[in-house]
């Protein structure tokens, strides 16, 4: 057997031998799961690290991106990798430069007897890879589905992560903002779309065949109120009701 | 493997498991397409069928049609609602494992390996017994229904049911 069915055989017969949760519980949890996934439409679960610094540094383990397909076993890289990650999907975005889409699984998050978030759902996050800048990202993620759009999901690089009002941070708020995140694999484009005229376009990106569904990445300026994104098959027709963005782009 | 009249001992799904896993993940990975997809399917499988042993009753047919009912029901619900579901998993605390490469390979492996003598025995017994005569010795309805004590219709009935069942199990959308 390979590793998969051998594990997956030594799970059930440990789960034979302990009662299963009750079904309120379940419940319970499927709320956290519900809240955790429309939360995660609202607000990244993110990994951000904002520190000082001349302006020669470079970020830490900043590199250029790693191979798709790249494994990044649990507890290396850096920052230290909660779970396995894959690497999904590379490329050059302006604003951030160099980066590295990943795929992982989530762990358990607890507070208390409060689960936050359940072992298992798929984690998506990007990490900026080129040299460093004054203030850095070193990865920005989130976890669960969207209900609403199966297969596709919505992120957003925190914008306007340098506050204050000097010339390079005016500058810095002026760069467009990094939405990524999943699509499925049938589809041939995402595109951006605002109400008033904006209209922007990316081809997916297929990630390694372990990965489900292929990601996507696009640059989107700020400024465009009520703008969406969704993606579209090869015959140009939606693929789903798309997701809203964000400020700083719809403010 | 108590199969008449009594409830399913976990060690009877893990022996059910052991006969069936790869060819159930098989099933899945032709349906799907995706490894990772396949294998939550699997796993969630496993763990609804744990959680429903004591449900399971001989009538329903050999634990295998059993299994693959259920493995059926998952595969029906991810086309609904676009996600594998793990409440099952959940439930029993069942963590799905990760896939290695060599695992990825292995699901792309399963999903060729499918035989028409190995998905009839999969079938309930009326429905395999109807496909044999009919598709596979190619004898008429009416002589079937004759031999089975039932009407022409009945054996119709079974043999298109029988059908669609082994297009859903090849990978067919039902």
């Amino acid at each position: 057997m390979t590793d998969f069915f051998g594990a997956l055989q030594l799970e059930l017969r440990a789960a034979g031998q302990r009662s299963p949760r009750r079904r309120a519980r379940i419940a319970e949890l499927a709320g956290v799961v519900a809240a955790t996934a429309l939360v995660a439409a609202a607000v990244a679960v993110a990994l951000v690290v904002m520190g000082g610094g001349e302006e020669s540094n470079q970020a830490p383990g900043a590199a250029r991106p790693a191979p798709v397909g790249t494994v990044i076993p649990k507890g290396e890289g850096k920052p230290p990798r909660q779970a396995r990650s894959v690497v999904v999907a590379t490329g050059t975005s302006p604003g951030v430069g160099p980066w590295q889409m990943e795929a992982s699984r989530s762990s358990v998050l607890r507070h208390g007897d409060e689960v936050l978030q359940p072992a298992g759902l798929r984690c998506i996050s990007l990490a900026p890879r080129g040299p460093g800048r004054r203030f850095f990202l070193l990865s920005a993620g989130q976890c669960g589905e969207f209900p609403r759009t199966p297969g596709f999901s919505r992120l957003q690089l925190p914008g306007a992560i340098l506050r204050g009002d000097s010339e390079r941070a005016q500058r810095l708020r002026e760069k467009p903002v990094l939405v990524y995140g999943r699509v499925p694999e049938r589809a041939a484009r995402v595109v951006v779309t605002a109400p008033d005229g904006l209209r922007l376009e990316a081809r997916p990106h297929e990630g390694p065949p372990s990965a489900r569904g292929d990601f996507y990445a696009i640059s989107v300026p700020r400024g465009h109120r009520g703008a969406r994104v969704n993606w579209l098959d090869r015959y140009g027709k939606p693929g789903s009701r798309g997701a809203e963005l964000l400020p700083p782009i719809t403010r | 493997m108590r199969t008449s009249g009594q409830v399913l001992s976990p060690a009877d799904i893990e022996e059910l498991y052991v006969a069936h896993a790869r060819r159930i993940a098989g099933y899945l990975m032709r349906a799907t397409g995706d490894a990772e997809l396949a294998a939550d399917l699997t796993a969630e499988t496993f763990a609804a069928a744990l959680l429903a042993r004591d449900r399971y009753r001989s009538d329903m047919g050999a634990p295998a049609t059993w299994l693959y009912a259920i493995a059926a029901n998952k595969l029906r619900d991810w086309r609904r609602r676009g996600y594998a579901e793990d409440r099952a998993r959940l439930r029993l605390r069942i963590e799905r494992p990760a896939l290695s490469a060599d695992d990825v390979a292995e699901f792309g492996r399963l999903a060729d390996e499918v035989t028409a003598d190995a998905l009839l025995e999969e079938l309930p017994a009326d429905q395999r017994m109807a496909l044999r005569a009919r598709v596979l010795d190619d004898r008429a309805y009416a002589e079937i229904a004759v031999a089975e004590g039932v009407s022409e219709a009945a054996i119709r009935q079974r043999v298109s049911r029988g059908l669609a069942s082994l297009r859903g199990r090849i990978g067919g959308d039902r």
